[in-house]
């Protein structure tokens, strides 16, 4: 019960952070910092209960074959404890000014379109495609969406308590 | 970096400020969480920042007596590590029409709480309340009282030279 809750305040901020992310940069830093917090509340209120049912070998496992819990706790620790993480931001020079987030796919397509020798119109409205404004993270040296990766933390956090619900930990 | 944090703690007891927020208990209960989480890594930062500069014993000192501080360090760590906190809430709640009638009365405030439309309302706010020491007092007046505190041990901690002096920067 207490997982759901912790749940849907993340899926809450998630919602926050969607429509902030463009715009309100302040609010958007201020909504990730509460999305870290409720989504890691999660698996904290799991392994509570494991514990009180000495199932703690169990809730080891869950959480080792949690990528996204385990990544995102570290940016979570982080931001709680020493510094507020800041999701990657990479200069493009062809972006127009105050552009900063980038979307790799759509960067490789510019670049060929470029290349290929379109027009100014066709690789001016693919600077303005949406994606540009998506926020990136950088994971071993690749690059992901954040929302998107968010959202797949979320997908784990879920299984996670079904899996909690079979084990008979909650 | 704490007066990042103090930022974000402000952001979210404007956002429990506005009637919508506070009309759904759910959402307000969300935005106070938020709050304490942010509120919470100002005094983490300077415990950490304390720490490296060799003055430990100066935040032991500042945290001692920091009343505020104290009191949501308990509730926040309650939240992530048992379980969500709920703060209690007070409707207040005039309707028009015939006040002999409890039970309508009784249904009409509840659909009232729930977000539901009653043409009979007249007016409706709320009020959420903490048990700060035995005593109730609203979340909000106690979120500002923390957050100047806040304020107060960052001004402490630059003129102690633990967290470099930023001069005019908006708080």
């Amino acid at each position: 019960m207490d997982e759901q809750r912790k749940l849907a305040e993340a899926e809450y901020f998630l919602d926050e952070m969607r429509k902030s992310q463009r715009f309100f940069p302040d609010e958007f830093q201020g909504q990730l910092s509460a999305f870290l917090s409720a989504a890691r509340s999660v698996m904290q209120y799991i392994e509570t209960k494991a514990d009180k049912k000495h199932r703690l070998p169990w809730f080891q496992q869950l959480d080792i074959n949690s990528k996204w819990c385990q990544f995102f706790r570290k940016k979570r620790n982080l931001n709680t404890h020493r510094k507020p993480f800041e999701p990657q931001v990479l200069p493009y020079p062809a972006l127009p000014a105050g552009t900063h987030i980038i979307d790799l796919d759509l960067i490789e397509t510019y670049r060929r379109r470029k290349q290929e020798g379109a027009d100014e119109s066709e690789l001016t409205a693919l600077m303005m495609t949406e994606t540009f404004n998506d926020h990136v993270l950088c994971i071993d040296g690749c690059y992901a969406n954040l929302l998107q990766s968010c959202d797949e933390y979320l997908e784990e956090l879920r299984l996670n308590i079904v899996e909690a619900h079979r084990a008979g930990v909650i | 970096m704490p007066e990042r944090r103090l930022k974000e703690a402000r952001y979210f007891l404007e956002q429990m400020k506005k009637p919508e927020i506070q009309a759904d208990r759910l959402v307000f209960t969300y935005n106070l969480n938020a709050f304490l989480g942010a509120s919470r890594s100002v005094m983490q930062y300077l415990y950490k920042r304390a720490g490296r500069v060799g003055k430990p014993e100066w935040y032991a000192q500042l945290a001692e007596k920091s009343v505020w501080c104290r009191r949501f360090r308990n509730i926040r760590n309650m939240i992530v590590h048992e379980g969500p906190f709920q703060p209690d809430a007070t409707h207040q709640i005039t309707l028009q029409g015939d006040e002999t009638d409890q039970v309508g009365v009784m249904k009409k405030c509840l659909q009232v709480i729930g977000g539901e439309v009653v043409d009979e309302l007249q007016s409706y706010s709320v009020e959420y309340h903490m048990t700060v020491e035995e005593e109730q007092l609203p979340v909000l007046d106690c979120c500002e009282a923390y957050v100047g505190e806040l304020a107060e041990n960052i001004e402490k901690a630059e003129d102690k030279g633990i967290i470099p002096d930023f001069g005019d920067i908006e708080l």
